[in-house]
């Protein structure tokens, strides 16, 4: 689509586009491919994240009324669900290994974009930029283990806790000292121009975050379940004395978890940022979110945590459609704290009596 | 000497030194001193929550934001004098955080502390949102003063002897609850809640009570600020604000009411101390735009999270076991 200054911009289904340092909000007459343009703003220096953030409350108007925008509700659902299921999984994956909750795992998402935007724009290249930050991701996890877990290891849990708070928190604020408070977008390997999918309008990026997660589930399938490196990795989390005294290196295990945390964030972080805004304040929002879908599929299941990401895109989706925007996050809160109430262990989770 | 008695002496000290401070500290300290009073009340009630009760407690901002809503609601909305404001916003805090406890104080672990984060961003939610009521992001104004309540005075100082008082009272109530039955059943919860429970602890209702004492105490907080400052907005009472009170409790030292004191005199000062150490480090040559000045002047949020954490590693007892840590080698000189 071109814009009145006749550059060709990127839209998203559900009615917010950006490019550079603009963005527009439209809308979509559903089932067809017009459109109106309700607002068309600048991202400049000037505009503060609150401001820039206002437009999303614009969007509670766009109120599919057909089947078509339903469709196409549920498909942005699932899109962004899947980036939540990636997190979910790098939340498993730690707590399995570590019985840890990595609270610190939303500004490393945030980073992980960030880092993004800065290697691509250092080798000009899409694809490399976008694989470096990755590899970069990972060895952020690995830092954290060797900087943050292990000397908290022995630690009651509540300190562990406090300590990924605090490195959320050096985290955040060293991102937004370097890259600006502002919201960003990231370039997509993969495109983001529109495409109409029978009736919904999908982009070969939204394609490619679904394609990508099932890719990485199925991998982390294989891996856990399929391999010596997984057996190992399962062993520790049962009993990492048990584990040790039959010859496995623990710490090793730990520090490929850790590594695997930084890459799935780091991951979300990279597919989110080109279609969704990313800025230096949404780490808690997304860390938050990802818990909620840990929790709802049951905090350890690998299944679980893939549903529980799917059902916290949808109940955003759908409930900024057809409840309400502004609550849209807290309808996803209510959801996750009626489940620690009603169901503590989750979709998939075995019932644990320390757990609630 | 009694241990009452010793109290006692140490109160009346502090009260000595607020009276000194409302002397000689001018303009901004004081009002930094203000609102370091202010957290001093709120994470002593926190430390009653997560300190004795082991309850991790991830949303104590949204009990000061009750409290200062409240206030505001009461007083810019129905016309409320402050004698009926305060009481009310107290007891609405005590109110809505039995009805969360219900569902909360069975879980525990990470899913107690994302439970109350759940809390706080939904009020947070609701505080930005239900304009009708909050006015939104543009928050309340025109608050009544308390300061307003002592004409011809400077506001700052008017009001350093009132939060004085109250954090007197709240220290006192905390020193007095440490050797009550009460307080040694909320240690016992959290040193083994099995164990408390088989001697005869009823573990929940100890908790409910632990967490309604620490909203009632952040409300406390809560409604002053309003009377204090005549205007709040929802950003006060985020859940990083609620992130804020449990590092000024882990600097401070959990479990210690010294330790609540300690963390949050600090950490209220020390984004001060960081701007005038970035003032003289521009002064000393420094380039102002170079990554060490800026840290230093906007920046102090990392050195909280690395105060945090390097007193996670290093000082497991905070700045109140330091001081325990000193005196005992004094002592033995």
């Amino acid at each position: 689509l071109k814009d009145r200054a006749g550059i060709t911009r990127s839209y998203t289904a559900d009615g917010l586009g950006n490019l550079g340092n603009s963005a527009a909000i439209i809308k979509f007459t559903p089932g067809t491919k017009d459109f109106t343009l309700v607002r068309n703003f600048e991202v400049t220096p000037d505009v503060t994240p609150t401001t820039a953030q206002a437009p999303t409350a614009a969007i509670s108007q766009v109120r599919p009324s057909q089947l078509k925008g339903a469709l196409q509700t549920i498909f942005n659902g699932l899109a962004i669900g899947c980036i939540y299921a990636l997190l979910a999984l790098g939340f498993v994956l730690v707590y399995e290994a570590t019985g840890v909750v990595n609270f610190a795992a939303g500004q490393f998402v945030v980073i992980g974009a960030f880092l993004g935007i800065s290697m691509i724009a250092g080798l000009g290249a899409v694809v490399p930029g976008t694989l470096l930050a990755l590899v970069a991701m990972i060895g952020l996890g690995v830092l954290f283990f060797f900087v943050v877990y292990r000397p908290l290891q022995q630690s009651p849990v509540v300190t562990v806790i406090v300590g990924t708070i605090a490195v959320g928190i050096i985290v955040q604020n060293i991102g937004q000292m370097i890259w600006g408070p502002l919201p960003q977008r990231l370039p997509s390997p993969f495109g983001v121009a529109p495409m109409s999918l029978g009736g919904v309008v999908v982009s070969a990026h939204i394609l490619a975050v679904i394609a990508i997660t099932l890719i990485v589930v199925t991998s982390l399938y294989v891996l856990l379940y399929r391999t010596v490196i997984g057996a190992r990795m399962r062993a520790v989390a049962q009993d990492a004395e048990a584990a040790k005294l039959m010859g496995i290196n623990v710490a090793g295990i730990y520090a490929l978890t850790w590594a695997l945390a930084g890459g799935l964030a780091g991951l979300g972080g990279l597919l989110m940022g080109p279609v969704w805004f990313v800025d230096s304040s949404m780490g808690d929002a997304l860390a938050l979110k990802s818990f909620a879908a840990t929790i709802i599929g049951g905090f350890g299941s690998v299944p679980g945590a893939i549903l529980g990401g799917l059902i916290v895109g949808l109940a955003e989706s759908l409930g900024a459609a057809y409840v309400s925007s502004t609550y849209k996050d807290a309808l996803v809160f209510l959801l996750m704290v009626g489940f620690l109430v009603a169901r503590p262990q989750g979709l998939f989770g075995e019932f644990r009596g320390d757990r609630g | 000497m009694s241990v009452q008695s010793k109290q006692l002496i140490w109160l009346g000290a502090a009260a000595l030194a607020l009276t000194a401070a409302g002397f000689f500290l001018e303009g901004y300290s004081l009002r930094l001193l203000n609102l370091a009073l202010l957290n001093v009340i709120t994470v002593i009630g926190l430390n009653l929550a997560f300190g004795y009760c082991g309850i991790i407690h991830l949303g104590q901002a949204a009990f000061v934001g009750i409290g200062a809503y409240v206030t505001a609601l009461a007083t810019v909305k129905l016309g409320w004098p402050m004698a009926l404001s305060i009481p009310a916003a107290m007891i609405a805090a005590g109110v809505f955080a039995l009805i969360v406890s219900v569902p909360l104080i069975r879980l525990k672990g990470h899913y107690l502390a994302l439970a109350t984060v759940g809390v706080n961003v939904i009020l947070e939610l609701i505080a930005k949102n239900w304009v009708e009521v909050t006015n939104g992001y543009n928050g309340v104004t025109g608050i009544p003063r308390l300061t307003d309540l002592i004409p011809g005075m400077a506001p700052e100082k008017a009001f350093l002897p009132m939060v004085g008082f109250a954090a007197l009272l709240v220290v006192w109530i905390a020193l007095r609850l440490r050797h009550s039955h009460l307080g040694r059943a909320m240690i016992a919860v959290r040193d083994d809640e099995t164990a408390a429970l088989t001697i005869g602890i009823d573990a929940g209702r100890v908790k409910v009570i632990a967490f309604m004492l620490s909203a009632v105490m952040g409300s406390l907080s809560g409604t002053l600020y309003a009377h204090y400052t005549g205007f709040i907005s929802p950003s006060d009472f985020a859940v990083s604000q609620s992130i804020l009170f449990l590092m000024m409790l882990v600097v401070g030292g959990e479990a210690a009411i010294l330790g609540a004191i300690l963390g949050a005199i600090a950490l209220t000062f020390l984004p001060e101390l960081l701007r005038d150490l970035a003032a003289g480090y521009v002064a000393a040559g420094g380039n102002e735009k170079d990554i060490i000045a800026r840290l230093l002047k906007d920046g102090y949020l990392v050195f909280y999270g690395l105060i945090t954490l390097i007193v996670l590693m290093a000082l497991p007892k905070g700045l109140a076991g330091l001081v325990q840590h000193l005196r005992n080698r004094a002592a033995l000189r």
